[in-house]
């Protein structure tokens, strides 16, 4: 396995240009890095808000170990009701005996935002063809952004976006979730990501300045430690905030997959009009590494550091 | 008078002979020197590895990297069994943070075959076993048996291992809604472990999960191939250690 220099962009959604909310996998069946994300329409006409509703799950693949990403096409079998539905931000995650996706669903095409969201709870065998499971019953909507990883007394715990906190959810089999509440309420976030990185969980989320980083021992009672992603890179399409992140851990090494608006400012991001101007809209996946020190966790967008998603090594 | 003995210790790494200031573990006559606890590749703490099959993680203390696979693979095949404890000793400390393990109700070695048993005079993982339950305050319990005595895995190829092993095991108590953690020395390919682990949920466990001193992952730093029978540099080296003692 060769390192290499991570291209930036890492990858571009060659139909609608608008590629977010990343998340890396190992397709075991086939012995590739796949990439689920949110299939914004960018390149598509439509008011307002409309190019990120009417969204599928894009998927692009590596047969280099993240060097080259090819487009594929989309997560087959998702629709479980009639009409043109939206689904965003996947999680997708492997149990040891299939694979299970954890899907923000809207009804429909809304062109403007606070649409009834649900996450909807998918399996599938080899990563593409999809079966719908249930909407996950979380209490209350809208709900989105999901994050899922296995705990050491073998549950499962889910954290996810409500009222822009990050909220936390447990169960025993991925099917019934018991809601335990609101677990980072600092500061508004969605996008929350767990892993564990040496010898620490970390939560980081999206407060639309960067992604805030998060520390914990046990799990729960995260502290904060720091935010990455914050200030524009140099690379190309990289000059903006980094926008819901995705980390895999390999063995002693963290990579971070983030999106960016790169055409984006600090002075036009919060105006109205970049949401019907194409070159605002489209957004690019980039990858980055995480860098342990001082307790928390840093990122050098701009660094060119050699790296390889090795398939072994530390997955959770 | 009072005369002061300065003792020293044989390093298990370098074979060189090591004050006791400079022995990073000791125990009897043995120890691993500083510089050679240095260069085992440890694995950062609380880090959970994907194992295979029902298995639903595996943690380990080390990588299978070049200092630690010249120590082990003395320690199994060449009957030094204080080298066990050195890294027994090691995997108590690195597990002892690992509190969440303690969840699980008891810790099942992977288990010899009695023909091997017989020939080796002690189980390697059964050693790892005791310290790894220190560690996590978590008993020992030896549920799990070997029904067929195959090949040694460490000779065989991914594909082989798999089908060697298969149904090589079963367990005969009623384990129904147990938490169980296996513990093997090597994870390769994870076929041992969910063959025991098959057994273990056959008798009624509800979850099981993996602990094994060292992880194979970076299989690129491995030039040197498994020996099917033991290399003449081994040979030496076991020569020397018994010089040096």
């Amino acid at each position: 396995m060769e390192e290499y220099i991570a291209k930036a962009p890492l990858f571009r959604d060659p139909i609608y240009d608008g590629a977010a909310d990343p998340v890396v996998i190992w397709n075991r069946e086939k012995q590739q890095w796949w990439m689920f994300y949110t299939n914004r329409r960018a390149s598509a006409p439509g008011p307002l808000y409309s190019y990120v509703h009417g969204t599928d799950i894009g998927i692009a693949v590596s047969e280099d170990f993240g060097k080259t990403w090819l487009y594929r096409g989309i997560a087959e079998g998702l629709e479980f009701e009639w009409g043109r539905n939206t689904f965003w931000a996947p999680e997708v995650m492997y149990d040891g005996v299939m694979y299970h996706m954890f899907c923000t669903y809207l009804r429909g095409v809304p062109y403007v935002w606070g649409h009834p969201s649900y996450i909807v709870h998918y399996t599938s065998e080899n990563l593409y063809q999809w079966s719908y499971e249930s909407i996950v019953d979380l209490g209350s909507e809208p709900v989105i952004d999901a994050c899922v990883r296995p705990m050491p007394d073998g549950t499962w715990k889910m954290w996810y976006k409500q009222d822009a906190k990050t909220y936390a959810a447990v169960s025993k089999d991925l099917c019934s979730w018991q809601v335990i509440g609101a677990e980072v309420t600092d500061r508004g976030q969605e996008g929350p990501n767990v892993f564990t990185f040496k010898g620490h969980n970390w939560l980081i989320a999206d407060c639309w300045a960067g992604q805030r980083v998060y520390r914990s021992d046990t799990f729960d009672n995260w502290q904060y430690t720091g935010t990455i992603l914050e200030e524009p890179g140099t690379r190309a399409d990289d000059g903006f905030i980094g926008g819901h992140a995705h980390v895999v851990v390999c063995g002693e090494r963290a990579y971070i997959f983030y999106f960016v608006h790169p055409e984006r400012t600090q002075e036009n991001k919060n105006e109205a009009w970049i949401h019907e101007d194409y070159r605002m809209k489209r957004s690019s996946i980039q990858v980055a590494e995480l860098i342990y020190e001082n307790g928390t966790l840093t990122c050098d967008r701009n660094a060119q550091i050699p790296m390889a998603l090795d398939p072994a090594g530390q997955i959770y | 008078m009072r005369i002061v003995f300065n003792r020293s210790y044989l390093c298990c790494g370098c074979k060189r002979r090591v004050a006791s200031a400079d022995a990073a573990i000791a125990y009897r006559g043995c120890c691993i020197c500083s510089d050679c606890y240095g260069r085992l590749d440890r694995v950062s703490p609380k880090s959970t590895f994907e194992a295979k099959g029902i298995v639903e993680f595996v943690s380990a203390a080390f990588y299978y990297t070049e200092m630690y696979r010249s120590i082990f693979l003395e320690y199994k095949f060449w009957d030094m069994e204080m080298y066990g404890h050195i890294i027994g000793i090691a995997l108590r400390e690195y597990f002892s943070s690992f509190s969440e393990l303690g969840v699980y109700d008891f810790i099942a070695p992977v288990p010899l075959s009695s023909r091997r048993m017989k020939q080796r005079g002690f189980n390697q993982t059964d050693i790892f076993a005791q310290y790894i339950s220190q560690a996590i305050d978590v008993p020992v319990r030896h549920c799990i048996k070997r029904v067929r005595d195959e090949m040694a895995q460490s000779t065989l190829s991914a594909v082989e291992r798999a089908v060697n092993v298969r149904k090589a095991f079963s367990c005969s108590e009623d384990l129904s809604g147990m938490k169980i953690l296996i513990v093997d020395d090597v994870f390769t390919t994870g076929n041992t472990m969910n063959e025991c682990a098959k057994a273990l949920c056959q008798a009624g466990a509800e979850k099981i999960g993996g602990a094994v001193a060292a992880y194979v992952y970076r299989k690129q730093n491995l030039n040197i191939p498994l020996p099917r029978v033991m290399s003449e540099k081994y040979r030496k080296h076991t020569v020397i250690y018994h010089k040096g003692t």
